[in-house]
């Protein structure tokens, strides 16, 4: 309650005062969750995920005034980013073969990474982008589906037939590969 | 199909995931921000402390007001000023407002 009346303190200073400090503040605390969020939907290309998080946080800053504060600022963030996103996938849709294949991995080979990333983003593959985004929403910043519905702009039942399915094709991944998870 | 628990893949997540420093990041967005951009609602302060304004002076509540702080004024300072008109001390005061206004204005813009 605490962090989103500090938000709402923040985004009140940089729209009636046009605070680039109060700004940056909200940036330098929601980079990493925006980042982590486009890190994981293209499959680990960094300068792609910093620089759909650089138009995301500008867009931000340009249409704050348009936000009503019933949401939340992390939700309505989350929703200009997917818009972000999907604004990206939309442009560069006639490059694109498959759905799964929506954003290009071509930089991730470039860069030394874990295992347990790899297997991250080797398992995002086989989602379609509104499972994948659905899951990372739900599984990796755990927010709950009611947000989620408002992010994507969908029904709560929506959300939830993109979390089973994205479940079902995740399973049937570690099948697949032989993947077991072992709990700490 | 191999079932699979809510709890394995928030598991599966949760091991990769990690918080990412910002390294310049946000320095770098905020470089790319507009310069001239103007405060949206900048407008609805001026327009509400104008009409505010307007409405104490018709009620008379201005005046009062003003009043309350010259006695006030000469109540701390603890003397007769009978040369001293209240107009002055209402700048004085004025004055002193709109400075420390500033003051916190600029400490909010950094």
């Amino acid at each position: 309650m605490i962090s989103k009346t500090d938000d709402l303190l923040l985004v009140s200073q940089v729209v009636l005062f046009n605070s680039h400090k109060a700004f940056e503040q909200l940036v330098q605390k929601y980079q990493s969750p925006i980042r982590r969020f486009f890190l994981n939907l293209t499959f680990g290309d960094e300068p792609l995920s910093d620089d759909l998080a650089q138009e995301t946080f500008i867009k931000v800053y340009l249409h704050l005034q348009s936000f009503k504060g019933a949401a939340g600022f992390s939700t309505w963030l989350f929703r200009v980013a997917y818009n972000v996103y999907y604004d990206y996938i939309r442009s560069s849709k006639p490059y694109l073969e498959a759905d799964y294949e929506d954003v290009s991995p071509h930089a991730e080979a470039e860069r030394p990474q874990t295992d347990c990333k790899m297997d991250v983003y080797e398992s995002l593959k086989v989602l379609k982008a509104d499972e994948r985004t659905a899951v990372l929403l739900f599984y990796m910043e755990d927010l709950p589906v009611e947000k989620i519905s408002k992010i994507m702009n969908c029904p709560t039942g929506t959300v939830k037939s993109h979390l089973a399915r994205g479940r079902d094709k995740l399973a049937e991944y570690f099948k697949g590969t032989g993947y077991e998870i072992n709990f700490g | 199909m191999k079932s699979i628990s809510d709890k394995e893949i928030k598991y599966f997540f949760d091991t990769a995931k990690q918080e990412i420093p910002d390294r310049g990041f946000s320095g770098r967005v905020m470089r790319r921000l507009p310069d001239d951009q103007q405060p949206a609602y900048q407008w609805i302060v001026w327009f509400f402390g104008v009409v505010g304004l307007l409405i104490a002076w018709f009620t008379g509540g201005l005046a009062e007001f003003f009043g309350y702080l010259a006695t006030f004024g000469r109540m701390l300072a603890g003397a007769q000023w009978p040369n001293m008109s209240s107009a002055v001390i209402y700048l004085l005061v004025l004055g002193g407002l709109i400075g420390f206004s500033i003051t916190i204005y600029r400490k909010v813009e950094g």
